[in-house]
């Protein structure tokens, strides 16, 4: 009786302690502070020169230019018809799937986050996923007051080589492959190479991580994933 | 000489009367400052007048339409004695319309041939402003180069622009997205031209010409399209209660181990009990 008691506390002991062994090593390992960074740290992408007509060999005589002009009579042409945007985000080994809002700016400057935590964002002013140039940017929030974990929070657990498809209203569904996920502090995030809108075409998504300290605003970093295409 | 006025995002701005005497805006124009060019572009807006472009004696642009837009395109910094001919006449002989511009190194601008306000052919040079937007905005810039009084211009009824005389023109920056837009008569509700469907693309100036003649009965909208003014957002705000600890771990994962830590002490003490 004595024995039994014993061997069943013993049990519940080995059992408690492997589970904080466990949680203990998940914490460790995962240090320090947001999920660790890898791959290349997102390119910045200037924009190209425009096209330039050289000029006349003599560079001098500024106040009369001379020789040549490009006689060009082309019509400016009409700005291009709207790309099929994006409907469904998914990363397939993370079983994220998530609807796909188009989204601007908020009175704040800030990209409007959907509202819905199981939702992500299209910024709708950039580069649209499928564009031949341009950062395709993607925001979904990592939780929510209300509604819990959000669907981004699993960009904490992305590893390079992730498989991420986009589905358009086109019915065709882009293929892509993460390279890198970087934290930043909010205030030393590269936005303009985040949100650029030409240079080589990535899929950029972008969430909130660690430390959260709700005195100053909440999450204090943002975690951003790039993936580029695979083919289809 | 031009002038520019900005008050609270609105930019009042006068065509310029001698030619293009103000700089392009700071980080304005894409086209390299260092290799002393300006982005030209060339609207024709005298209804009727199939023209050829001269500039310091050399053809421009040959059979040019009203109502044609051209490209930017690239022209070494420096002073252009501008004369436009009929199409097809000899550019020896008196030009319809001669004007002296001076395009300055880095500048972005628009020259356009078009109707005073009493009828006569004129060439004017605008600096098209090309500076940098907020996110989510649009630049929208009015040009008034029709023989026509001065006009409000509406944007889904409501006046955006009062009182604009040719030729001069009115600028602001908006929220992007379509606007309903009309022209009317300064001060009235008569409708002059449209009302028009704009597209006023976020990161873009949207320059839009009222051209052509009242008498005539030919007025019309001519719209340019000038991008690359976008900037990034303010920043991604997106997480709200701290589901996610230091670690980048959910907090029950911390609960977890909380729990399991409890189990173990009291566990032990169980044990170092039954010893006993």
């Amino acid at each position: 009786m004595r024995d039994r008691r014993r061997r069943l506390h013993l049990a519940v002991l080995a059992v408690c302690l492997a589970v904080v062994a466990a949680v203990a090593a998940v914490i460790a390992l995962d240090r320090p502070g947001a999920p660790a960074d890898f791959g290349p740290a997102p390119a910045a992408a200037g924009r190209p020169a425009p096209p330039q007509r050289t000029a006349p060999a003599s560079p001098a005589a500024p106040a009369a230019p001379a020789g040549r002009f490009p006689v060009r009579v082309s019509e400016a042409p009409p700005p291009a018809a709207d790309p099929p945007r994006p409907l469904v985000l998914a990363i397939p080994r993370l079983g994220v799937r998530a609807p796909v809002e188009a989204v601007g700016v908020g009175r704040d400057g800030q990209v409007a986050v959907p509202g819905n935590a199981e939702h992500v964002g299209w910024y709708r002013f950039g580069a649209a996923p499928g564009a031949a140039a341009g950062s395709a940017v993607v925001v979904g929030h990592v939780d929510s007051r209300t509604q819990g974990l959000g669907v981004l929070a699993a960009l904490g657990s992305v590893r390079e080589g992730d498989r991420v498809t986009v589905a358009l209203a086109d019915r065709r569904t882009l293929a892509y492959r993460v390279v890198s996920r970087r934290s930043y502090d909010k205030a030393a995030v590269p936005l303009a190479r985040l949100f650029r809108r030409d240079g080589p075409p990535v899929l950029t998504l972008i969430t909130c991580t660690a430390p959260f300290d709700p005195a100053r605003g909440g999450y204090l970093r943002n975690l951003v994933v790039t993936a580029v295409r695979t083919g289809v | 000489m031009n002038q520019r006025l900005i008050a609270a995002g609105i930019t009042a701005a006068t065509a310029a009367g001698l030619g293009i005497a103000v700089a392009a805006p700071a980080g304005a124009a894409p086209a390299a400052d260092s290799s002393g060019t300006a982005m030209v572009s060339v609207f024709h807006g005298v209804p009727g007048l199939i023209v050829d472009v001269y500039a310091n004696g050399k053809e421009l642009i040959p059979d040019f339409k009203p109502g044609t837009l051209t490209s930017p395109m690239p022209l070494p910094a420096g002073s252009y004695d501008i004369t436009i001919f009929k199409a097809g006449s000899s550019p020896k002989g008196t030009p319809a319309i001669e004007k002296k511009v001076d395009v300055p190194a880095g500048a972005n601008a628009t020259l356009a041939a078009h109707l005073t306000a009493d009828g006569k052919p004129a060439l004017d040079a605008f600096v098209n402003d090309v500076s940098k937007v907020p996110a989510g905005k649009a630049r929208l810039t009015v040009r008034h180069v029709a023989a026509a009084p001065a006009v409000d211009v509406r944007a889904g009824g409501t006046p955006v622009f009062k009182d604009l005389e040719n030729p001069k023109q009115a600028s602001a920056v908006v929220d992007a997205g379509t606007v309903n837009a009309d022209v009317v008569l300064a001060g009235t509700d008569k409708v002059a031209i449209g009302p028009a469907s704009l597209k006023l693309a976020e990161g873009s100036n949207t320059v839009v010409y009222a051209w052509g003649s009242a008498a005539d009965k030919n007025l019309a909208l001519k719209v340019q399209t000038l991008t690359g003014m976008d900037s990034a957002p303010g920043g991604v705000n997106a997480g709200q209660a701290g589901l996610v600890d230091s670690g980048g771990q959910p907090v029950w994962l911390y609960a977890v181990g909380g729990v399991a830590a409890a189990g173990a002490l009291l566990a032990g003490r169980r044990l170092a009990a039954g010893r006993r």
